[in-house]
Protein backbone atom coordinates (compact mmCIF):
# COMPACT_ATOMS: atom_id res chain seq x y z
CA UNK A 1 0.00 0.00 0.00
CA UNK A 2 1.39 3.20 -0.95
CA UNK A 3 1.30 6.21 1.47
CA UNK A 4 -1.19 8.16 -1.40
CA UNK A 5 -3.74 5.79 -1.15
CA UNK A 6 -3.85 6.40 2.61
CA UNK A 7 -6.87 8.19 4.11
CA UNK A 8 -4.87 7.86 7.55
CA UNK A 9 -1.75 8.04 8.69
CA UNK A 10 -0.04 7.42 12.28
CA UNK A 11 3.07 8.05 12.41
CA UNK A 12 5.24 7.11 15.29
CA UNK A 13 2.56 7.83 17.93
CA UNK A 14 3.21 7.38 21.24
CA UNK A 15 0.70 8.20 24.28
CA UNK A 16 1.89 8.30 28.14
CA UNK A 17 -0.19 9.94 30.47
CA UNK A 18 0.44 11.79 33.66
CA UNK A 19 2.21 10.04 35.90
CA UNK A 20 2.53 6.56 34.26
CA UNK A 21 5.31 4.98 34.29
CA UNK A 22 4.88 3.42 30.32
CA UNK A 23 3.41 4.46 27.75
CA UNK A 24 0.18 3.70 26.63
CA UNK A 25 0.88 3.86 23.15
CA UNK A 26 4.17 3.05 22.20
CA UNK A 27 5.52 4.37 19.13
CA UNK A 28 2.88 3.09 16.72
CA UNK A 29 3.05 3.51 13.29
CA UNK A 30 -0.02 2.35 10.62
CA UNK A 31 -1.68 3.28 7.72
CA UNK A 32 -5.10 2.76 6.90
CA UNK A 33 -6.42 3.14 3.25
CA UNK A 34 -10.42 3.46 2.39
CA UNK A 35 -12.29 0.44 2.32
CA UNK A 36 -9.86 -1.16 4.93
CA UNK A 37 -12.49 -2.91 7.68
CA UNK A 38 -9.67 -3.20 10.45
CA UNK A 39 -9.95 -5.14 13.88
CA UNK A 40 -8.02 -4.20 16.84
CA UNK A 41 -7.02 -6.96 19.03
CA UNK A 42 -5.42 -6.84 22.20
CA UNK A 43 -6.18 -7.76 26.20
CA UNK A 44 -7.45 -5.30 28.65
CA UNK A 45 -4.72 -2.09 29.14
CA UNK A 46 -3.28 -3.42 25.61
CA UNK A 47 -3.89 0.40 23.82
CA UNK A 48 -6.86 -0.62 22.00
CA UNK A 49 -9.32 2.38 23.55
CA UNK A 50 -6.46 5.31 23.93
CA UNK A 51 -5.67 4.20 19.98
CA UNK A 52 -8.57 4.49 18.42
CA UNK A 53 -9.49 7.76 20.92
CA UNK A 54 -6.11 9.46 18.99
CA UNK A 55 -7.72 8.79 16.00
CA UNK A 56 -10.02 10.92 15.80
CA UNK A 57 -8.29 13.40 18.25
CA UNK A 58 -10.15 12.76 21.37
CA UNK A 59 -6.82 11.96 22.68
CA UNK A 60 -3.62 13.53 22.31
CA UNK A 61 -0.15 12.04 20.97
CA UNK A 62 2.30 12.61 23.40
CA UNK A 63 5.08 11.96 20.63
CA UNK A 64 4.23 11.57 16.86
CA UNK A 65 1.66 12.48 14.48
CA UNK A 66 -1.48 11.86 12.60
CA UNK A 67 -2.50 12.33 9.23
CA UNK A 68 -6.01 12.55 7.89
CA UNK A 69 -6.82 13.21 4.67
CA UNK A 70 -3.19 14.65 4.01
CA UNK A 71 -3.64 17.05 7.33
CA UNK A 72 -1.50 16.67 9.87
CA UNK A 73 -3.46 16.65 13.46
CA UNK A 74 -0.41 18.90 14.71
CA UNK A 75 -1.16 21.77 12.63
CA UNK A 76 -4.30 22.16 13.43
CA UNK A 77 -6.04 24.13 16.52
CA UNK A 78 -8.89 23.01 18.33
CA UNK A 79 -11.76 24.61 15.55
CA UNK A 80 -9.26 22.23 12.82
CA UNK A 81 -9.81 19.55 14.86
CA UNK A 82 -13.54 19.67 15.51
CA UNK A 83 -13.52 19.71 11.52
CA UNK A 84 -11.53 16.75 10.85
CA UNK A 85 -13.52 14.99 13.45
CA UNK A 86 -17.05 15.97 11.51
CA UNK A 87 -16.49 13.39 8.97
CA UNK A 88 -15.38 10.39 11.28
CA UNK A 89 -17.88 8.78 12.90
CA UNK A 90 -17.51 7.32 16.50
CA UNK A 91 -19.06 4.59 18.44
CA UNK A 92 -18.42 3.77 21.73
CA UNK A 93 -18.91 0.80 24.09
CA UNK A 94 -21.59 2.63 26.10
CA UNK A 95 -23.28 4.33 23.82
CA UNK A 96 -22.39 7.51 24.82
CA UNK A 97 -26.31 8.67 24.07
CA UNK A 98 -28.47 11.47 25.19
CA UNK A 99 -30.42 10.51 27.86
CA UNK A 100 -34.20 11.00 27.80
CA UNK A 101 -33.87 12.15 24.39
CA UNK A 102 -35.63 9.94 22.05
CA UNK A 103 -33.63 7.83 19.06
CA UNK A 104 -34.72 11.03 15.94
CA UNK A 105 -33.31 13.60 18.82
CA UNK A 106 -30.01 11.44 19.55
CA UNK A 107 -30.01 10.77 15.46
CA UNK A 108 -30.10 14.44 14.68
CA UNK A 109 -26.98 15.55 16.99
CA UNK A 110 -24.70 13.54 14.13
CA UNK A 111 -25.26 16.61 12.28
CA UNK A 112 -24.23 18.86 14.84
CA UNK A 113 -20.74 19.14 13.41
CA UNK A 114 -21.54 20.12 10.05
CA UNK A 115 -24.52 23.21 10.80
CA UNK A 116 -24.00 26.33 11.82
CA UNK A 117 -24.81 27.18 16.10
CA UNK A 118 -27.82 29.06 15.26
CA UNK A 119 -29.36 26.51 13.41
CA UNK A 120 -28.72 23.87 15.96
CA UNK A 121 -30.16 25.58 18.90
CA UNK A 122 -32.81 26.61 17.00
CA UNK A 123 -33.41 22.83 16.21
CA UNK A 124 -34.38 23.98 12.32
CA UNK A 125 -33.35 21.25 9.79
CA UNK A 126 -33.82 21.51 6.15
CA UNK A 127 -35.71 18.36 4.13
CA UNK A 128 -32.27 17.24 3.07
CA UNK A 129 -31.05 16.76 6.34
CA UNK A 130 -34.89 14.92 7.99
CA UNK A 131 -34.61 12.98 4.94
CA UNK A 132 -30.74 11.72 5.55
CA UNK A 133 -31.75 10.99 9.32
CA UNK A 134 -34.94 8.66 8.61
CA UNK A 135 -32.28 7.14 5.96
CA UNK A 136 -30.13 6.34 8.38
CA UNK A 137 -32.35 5.20 11.41
CA UNK A 138 -33.64 2.84 7.98
CA UNK A 139 -30.94 1.93 7.31
CA UNK A 140 -30.14 0.81 11.21
CA UNK A 141 -33.48 -1.05 11.33
CA UNK A 142 -34.69 1.41 14.25
CA UNK A 143 -38.07 2.73 12.54
CA UNK A 144 -40.49 1.66 14.39
CA UNK A 145 -38.62 3.42 17.42
CA UNK A 146 -38.00 6.27 15.69
CA UNK A 147 -39.69 8.20 18.58
CA UNK A 148 -38.52 6.54 21.20
CA UNK A 149 -36.92 7.29 24.19
CA UNK A 150 -33.01 6.10 23.85
CA UNK A 151 -32.96 5.04 27.25
CA UNK A 152 -36.02 2.90 26.81
CA UNK A 153 -34.23 0.62 24.36
CA UNK A 154 -32.12 -2.88 24.98
CA UNK A 155 -28.57 -2.41 24.60
CA UNK A 156 -28.49 -3.52 21.08
CA UNK A 157 -30.74 -1.18 19.52
CA UNK A 158 -29.03 1.47 21.87
CA UNK A 159 -25.93 1.18 19.82
CA UNK A 160 -28.00 0.80 16.46
CA UNK A 161 -28.49 4.20 17.66
CA UNK A 162 -25.06 4.99 18.14
CA UNK A 163 -24.33 3.65 14.67
CA UNK A 164 -27.22 5.81 13.27
CA UNK A 165 -25.92 8.61 14.94
CA UNK A 166 -22.21 7.64 13.46
CA UNK A 167 -23.57 7.23 9.74
CA UNK A 168 -25.39 10.83 9.63
CA UNK A 169 -22.08 12.60 9.80
CA UNK A 170 -22.33 10.87 6.47
CA UNK A 171 -18.28 9.73 7.70
CA UNK A 172 -15.47 8.86 5.63
CA UNK A 173 -13.74 6.73 8.60
CA UNK A 174 -15.89 4.44 10.81
CA UNK A 175 -14.20 4.16 14.94
CA UNK A 176 -15.29 1.61 16.96
CA UNK A 177 -14.17 1.73 20.89
CA UNK A 178 -15.36 -1.77 21.90
CA UNK A 179 -18.85 -0.81 20.56
CA UNK A 180 -20.21 -4.76 21.04
CA UNK A 181 -18.39 -5.62 24.42
CA UNK A 182 -21.34 -5.09 26.57
CA UNK A 183 -23.59 -7.47 24.16
CA UNK A 184 -24.65 -10.93 23.80
CA UNK A 185 -22.58 -13.01 21.16
CA UNK A 186 -25.71 -12.83 19.10
CA UNK A 187 -26.10 -9.16 19.04
CA UNK A 188 -22.82 -8.67 18.86
CA UNK A 189 -22.74 -10.92 15.94
CA UNK A 190 -25.65 -8.49 14.58
CA UNK A 191 -24.50 -5.45 15.47
CA UNK A 192 -21.18 -6.55 13.48
CA UNK A 193 -22.75 -7.82 10.66
CA UNK A 194 -24.65 -3.94 10.28
CA UNK A 195 -21.09 -2.45 10.35
CA UNK A 196 -19.72 -4.89 7.72
CA UNK A 197 -23.04 -3.86 5.31
CA UNK A 198 -22.53 -0.47 5.71
CA UNK A 199 -18.80 0.27 5.73
CA UNK A 200 -19.04 -2.18 2.18
CA UNK A 201 -22.37 0.18 1.29
CA UNK A 202 -20.46 3.36 1.65
CA UNK A 203 -16.81 2.26 0.75
CA UNK A 204 -15.86 3.32 4.51
CA UNK A 205 -12.43 3.44 6.47
CA UNK A 206 -13.69 1.11 9.59
CA UNK A 207 -11.52 0.78 12.43
CA UNK A 208 -12.86 -1.04 15.56
CA UNK A 209 -11.73 -2.31 18.86
CA UNK A 210 -12.89 -5.97 19.27
CA UNK A 211 -11.47 -8.38 22.23
CA UNK A 212 -13.61 -11.19 20.63
CA UNK A 213 -11.07 -13.04 18.06
CA UNK A 214 -13.48 -14.88 16.28
CA UNK A 215 -15.63 -11.85 15.41
CA UNK A 216 -12.27 -10.07 14.09
CA UNK A 217 -11.55 -12.78 12.03
CA UNK A 218 -15.02 -13.72 10.58
CA UNK A 219 -14.95 -9.53 9.46
CA UNK A 220 -12.51 -7.96 9.69
CA UNK A 221 -10.42 -7.25 6.11
CA UNK A 222 -7.36 -6.61 8.05
CA UNK A 223 -6.14 -7.30 11.71
CA UNK A 224 -3.94 -4.91 13.86
CA UNK A 225 -2.74 -6.38 17.23
CA UNK A 226 -1.11 -4.62 20.50
CA UNK A 227 0.29 -5.33 23.45
CA UNK A 228 1.59 -2.72 26.09
CA UNK A 229 1.03 -0.36 23.81
CA UNK A 230 3.30 -1.55 20.52
CA UNK A 231 2.01 -3.05 17.60
CA UNK A 232 2.82 -7.10 17.77
CA UNK A 233 0.76 -8.33 14.55
CA UNK A 234 -0.62 -6.48 11.25
CA UNK A 235 -1.78 -8.53 8.76
CA UNK A 236 -5.05 -10.36 7.42
CA UNK A 237 -6.95 -12.26 9.23
CA UNK A 238 -5.70 -15.61 7.90
CA UNK A 239 -2.38 -15.06 9.16
CA UNK A 240 -3.39 -14.61 12.52
CA UNK A 241 -2.46 -17.82 14.51
CA UNK A 242 -2.94 -19.69 17.88
CA UNK A 243 -0.17 -19.15 18.44
CA UNK A 244 -0.25 -15.32 17.89
CA UNK A 245 -3.28 -15.43 19.70
CA UNK A 246 -1.75 -16.71 22.91
CA UNK A 247 1.09 -14.70 22.88
CA UNK A 248 -1.54 -11.78 23.00
CA UNK A 249 -3.87 -12.86 25.75
CA UNK A 250 -1.19 -14.34 27.71
CA UNK A 251 -0.58 -12.60 31.44
CA UNK B 1 -25.55 31.38 74.03
CA UNK B 2 -28.67 30.19 72.33
CA UNK B 3 -30.56 30.86 76.16
CA UNK B 4 -32.21 27.24 75.58
CA UNK B 5 -33.86 26.34 78.49
CA UNK B 6 -36.14 23.65 78.47
CA UNK B 7 -38.22 25.11 81.59
CA UNK B 8 -39.30 27.76 79.62
CA UNK B 9 -41.67 25.87 78.03
CA UNK B 10 -44.08 26.04 81.15
CA UNK B 11 -45.24 29.34 79.41
CA UNK B 12 -47.02 27.22 76.88
CA UNK B 13 -50.17 28.00 78.10
CA UNK B 14 -49.82 31.38 76.32
CA UNK B 15 -49.21 29.96 72.88
CA UNK B 16 -52.26 28.97 73.50
CA UNK B 17 -54.41 32.00 74.48
CA UNK B 18 -52.65 33.87 71.58
CA UNK B 19 -53.46 31.12 69.16
CA UNK B 20 -57.29 31.05 70.64
CA UNK B 21 -57.24 35.04 69.18
CA UNK B 22 -57.60 33.76 65.92
CA UNK B 23 -61.10 32.19 65.76
CA UNK B 24 -63.43 32.65 64.16
CA UNK B 25 -61.55 33.71 61.08
CA UNK B 26 -62.83 36.89 59.64
CA UNK B 27 -63.80 35.82 56.47
CA UNK B 28 -64.75 39.34 55.22
CA UNK B 29 -61.43 40.08 54.30
CA UNK B 30 -61.03 36.95 52.28
CA UNK B 31 -61.65 38.82 48.55
CA UNK B 32 -58.92 41.37 49.46
CA UNK B 33 -56.47 38.97 50.89
CA UNK B 34 -57.08 36.27 47.81
CA UNK B 35 -56.05 39.58 46.08
CA UNK B 36 -52.98 40.17 47.99
CA UNK B 37 -51.96 36.40 47.79
CA UNK B 38 -51.87 36.57 44.13
CA UNK B 39 -49.56 39.63 44.12
CA UNK B 40 -47.34 37.48 46.19
CA UNK B 41 -47.30 34.64 44.17
CA UNK B 42 -46.90 36.82 40.78
CA UNK B 43 -43.97 38.15 42.90
CA UNK B 44 -42.98 34.33 43.36
CA UNK B 45 -42.95 33.17 39.98
CA UNK B 46 -41.90 36.00 38.45
CA UNK B 47 -38.69 36.47 40.52
CA UNK B 48 -37.75 32.24 40.95
CA UNK B 49 -39.01 32.08 36.87
CA UNK B 50 -36.63 34.93 35.60
CA UNK B 51 -33.91 34.08 38.46
CA UNK B 52 -33.36 30.62 36.08
CA UNK B 53 -33.46 32.29 33.43
CA UNK B 54 -30.51 34.03 34.30
CA UNK B 55 -29.01 31.23 36.04
CA UNK B 56 -29.05 28.78 32.96
CA UNK B 57 -26.82 30.79 31.08
CA UNK B 58 -24.65 32.00 33.73
CA UNK B 59 -24.90 28.47 35.46
CA UNK B 60 -22.16 27.36 32.16
CA UNK B 61 -19.99 30.13 33.29
CA UNK B 62 -19.80 28.47 36.74
CA UNK B 63 -19.17 24.91 36.11
CA UNK B 64 -15.78 23.43 35.80
CA UNK B 65 -16.14 21.57 32.96
CA UNK B 66 -17.83 24.61 30.45
CA UNK B 67 -16.72 27.44 32.51
CA UNK B 68 -13.03 28.29 30.31
CA UNK B 69 -11.22 31.12 32.12
CA UNK B 70 -14.33 32.47 33.56
CA UNK B 71 -14.85 30.08 36.54
CA UNK B 72 -13.09 31.86 39.55
CA UNK B 73 -14.15 35.13 38.87
CA UNK B 74 -18.32 33.93 37.89
CA UNK B 75 -17.88 31.35 41.32
CA UNK B 76 -16.61 34.45 43.50
CA UNK B 77 -19.16 36.94 41.83
CA UNK B 78 -22.02 34.64 42.38
CA UNK B 79 -20.77 33.72 46.47
CA UNK B 80 -20.82 37.52 46.96
CA UNK B 81 -24.38 38.10 45.52
CA UNK B 82 -25.90 34.70 47.78
CA UNK B 83 -24.17 36.17 50.78
CA UNK B 84 -26.35 39.39 50.37
CA UNK B 85 -29.61 39.10 52.75
CA UNK B 86 -33.10 38.98 50.25
CA UNK B 87 -34.17 41.77 52.62
CA UNK B 88 -30.95 43.89 52.40
CA UNK B 89 -31.71 43.50 48.65
CA UNK B 90 -35.05 44.26 49.12
CA UNK B 91 -34.62 47.70 51.11
CA UNK B 92 -31.76 48.16 48.22
CA UNK B 93 -33.84 48.26 45.53
CA UNK B 94 -36.74 50.08 47.80
CA UNK B 95 -34.17 53.08 47.20
CA UNK B 96 -34.68 53.20 43.86
CA UNK B 97 -37.80 51.82 42.34
CA UNK B 98 -39.78 52.78 45.48
CA UNK B 99 -41.94 50.72 48.13
CA UNK B 100 -44.04 47.80 46.60
CA UNK B 101 -43.69 44.41 44.61
CA UNK B 102 -41.43 45.55 42.03
CA UNK B 103 -38.66 45.96 44.37
CA UNK B 104 -39.43 42.52 46.08
CA UNK B 105 -39.62 41.22 42.69
CA UNK B 106 -35.43 42.24 41.75
CA UNK B 107 -35.17 41.08 45.14
CA UNK B 108 -36.19 37.50 44.65
CA UNK B 109 -34.91 37.46 41.55
CA UNK B 110 -31.10 38.81 42.18
CA UNK B 111 -30.86 36.18 45.51
CA UNK B 112 -32.33 33.27 43.45
CA UNK B 113 -30.51 33.73 39.80
CA UNK B 114 -27.03 33.61 42.00
CA UNK B 115 -28.43 30.29 44.05
CA UNK B 116 -29.80 28.77 40.92
CA UNK B 117 -26.88 29.57 39.25
CA UNK B 118 -24.59 27.55 41.78
CA UNK B 119 -26.85 24.68 42.47
CA UNK B 120 -27.23 24.01 38.20
CA UNK B 121 -23.62 24.68 37.95
CA UNK B 122 -22.94 21.75 39.92
CA UNK B 123 -25.11 19.54 38.41
CA UNK B 124 -23.52 20.56 35.87
CA UNK B 125 -20.52 19.26 36.77
CA UNK B 126 -21.74 15.78 37.76
CA UNK B 127 -23.59 15.16 34.88
CA UNK B 128 -22.30 11.96 32.90
CA UNK B 129 -19.07 12.78 30.65
CA UNK B 130 -20.19 10.64 27.87
CA UNK B 131 -22.67 12.04 26.23
CA UNK B 132 -20.30 15.34 26.24
CA UNK B 133 -17.54 13.11 24.57
CA UNK B 134 -19.81 11.67 21.73
CA UNK B 135 -21.04 15.32 21.19
CA UNK B 136 -16.90 16.34 20.59
CA UNK B 137 -16.87 13.25 18.62
CA UNK B 138 -19.02 14.31 15.79
CA UNK B 139 -17.70 17.75 15.61
CA UNK B 140 -20.41 19.66 17.42
CA UNK B 141 -18.94 23.43 18.51
CA UNK B 142 -18.53 23.55 22.53
CA UNK B 143 -21.54 25.29 23.09
CA UNK B 144 -24.00 23.03 21.26
CA UNK B 145 -22.33 20.13 22.56
CA UNK B 146 -22.52 21.35 26.47
CA UNK B 147 -26.18 22.75 25.90
CA UNK B 148 -27.37 19.22 23.97
CA UNK B 149 -25.89 16.57 26.02
CA UNK B 150 -25.87 17.74 29.29
CA UNK B 151 -29.14 19.61 30.03
CA UNK B 152 -31.36 16.82 28.34
CA UNK B 153 -29.34 14.78 31.49
CA UNK B 154 -29.86 17.21 34.45
CA UNK B 155 -33.07 19.14 33.03
CA UNK B 156 -35.26 17.02 35.63
CA UNK B 157 -32.93 18.40 38.62
CA UNK B 158 -32.90 21.79 37.62
CA UNK B 159 -37.05 21.66 37.65
CA UNK B 160 -36.65 20.09 40.84
CA UNK B 161 -34.71 22.68 42.31
CA UNK B 162 -36.73 25.49 40.71
CA UNK B 163 -39.76 24.51 42.31
CA UNK B 164 -37.96 24.24 45.93
CA UNK B 165 -36.63 27.72 45.01
CA UNK B 166 -40.41 28.71 44.24
CA UNK B 167 -41.20 27.94 46.95
CA UNK B 168 -38.67 29.50 49.00
CA UNK B 169 -39.43 32.74 46.69
CA UNK B 170 -43.26 32.63 48.51
CA UNK B 171 -41.82 32.80 51.92
CA UNK B 172 -39.06 35.42 50.80
CA UNK B 173 -42.04 37.66 49.28
CA UNK B 174 -43.88 37.37 52.70
CA UNK B 175 -40.57 38.57 54.54
CA UNK B 176 -40.15 41.49 52.18
CA UNK B 177 -43.61 42.50 52.69
CA UNK B 178 -42.61 43.72 56.18
CA UNK B 179 -40.14 46.27 54.43
CA UNK B 180 -42.83 47.47 52.01
CA UNK B 181 -42.70 45.00 49.22
CA UNK B 182 -46.59 44.54 48.88
CA UNK B 183 -48.47 41.44 48.93
CA UNK B 184 -49.68 39.58 51.88
CA UNK B 185 -46.76 39.07 53.61
CA UNK B 186 -47.49 43.16 53.82
CA UNK B 187 -51.06 42.61 54.96
CA UNK B 188 -49.64 40.21 57.33
CA UNK B 189 -47.44 42.60 59.20
CA UNK B 190 -50.07 45.31 59.40
CA UNK B 191 -52.49 42.84 60.35
CA UNK B 192 -50.23 41.57 63.26
CA UNK B 193 -49.43 45.07 64.33
CA UNK B 194 -53.03 46.30 64.62
CA UNK B 195 -53.62 43.03 66.77
CA UNK B 196 -56.73 41.91 64.17
CA UNK B 197 -55.56 38.12 64.37
CA UNK B 198 -58.87 36.58 63.16
CA UNK B 199 -57.47 38.63 60.42
CA UNK B 200 -54.24 36.68 60.18
CA UNK B 201 -55.92 33.71 60.38
CA UNK B 202 -57.09 34.52 57.24
CA UNK B 203 -53.59 35.17 55.99
CA UNK B 204 -52.02 32.52 57.32
CA UNK B 205 -54.63 29.56 56.10
CA UNK B 206 -53.79 31.67 52.28
CA UNK B 207 -50.44 31.29 52.74
CA UNK B 208 -50.63 27.87 53.46
CA UNK B 209 -52.63 26.77 50.96
CA UNK B 210 -50.28 28.99 48.46
CA UNK B 211 -46.97 26.75 49.02
CA UNK B 212 -49.43 23.41 48.95
CA UNK B 213 -50.68 23.95 46.11
CA UNK B 214 -47.14 25.17 44.36
CA UNK B 215 -45.10 21.76 46.03
CA UNK B 216 -48.28 19.60 44.49
CA UNK B 217 -47.95 21.28 40.95
CA UNK B 218 -43.89 20.66 41.21
CA UNK B 219 -44.49 17.56 41.81
CA UNK B 220 -47.03 17.11 39.20
CA UNK B 221 -44.74 18.59 36.73
CA UNK B 222 -41.08 16.70 37.97
CA UNK B 223 -43.37 13.32 37.17
CA UNK B 224 -43.96 14.33 33.66
CA UNK B 225 -40.57 15.30 33.14
CA UNK B 226 -38.78 12.00 34.26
Amino acid sequence: MSCNDALLIVENGCVRYQHAESYALNHVSLTFQRGEFVCILGKTGAGKSTFIRTLNGLQALTEGNITYNGRSFQTLDREGLRRQRKKMGMIFQHHQLIPRLTVLQNVYTGLFGSRSTIRNMAGLFDESEKRLVRDVVEQVELLPHLNKRVDLLSGGQRQRVGIARALAQSPDVFLGDEPVASLDPGTANRIFQLLRRLHEERNLLTIINVHDVKLAKRYASRIVALKEGRVVFDDRPEALTGEIEDMLYES
Amino acid sequence: MTEFDVRKFSQFNNMIDFLSNWFPFNTSVLPSMLKASLVTLGMAFLGSFAGLLVALPVSLLAAKNTAGPFYGAVRIGLSFVRSIPEIVLGLMFLTIVGPGPFAATIAIIVHNASVLSKLIAELIEAADKGPQEAMKAVGARPLIGALFSIFPQIWPNVLSHYFYRFEVAIRTSLMLGLVGGGGIGQQLFVHFKTFQYQTVAVDVMLIMIIVIVVDFLGSRVRQNVM
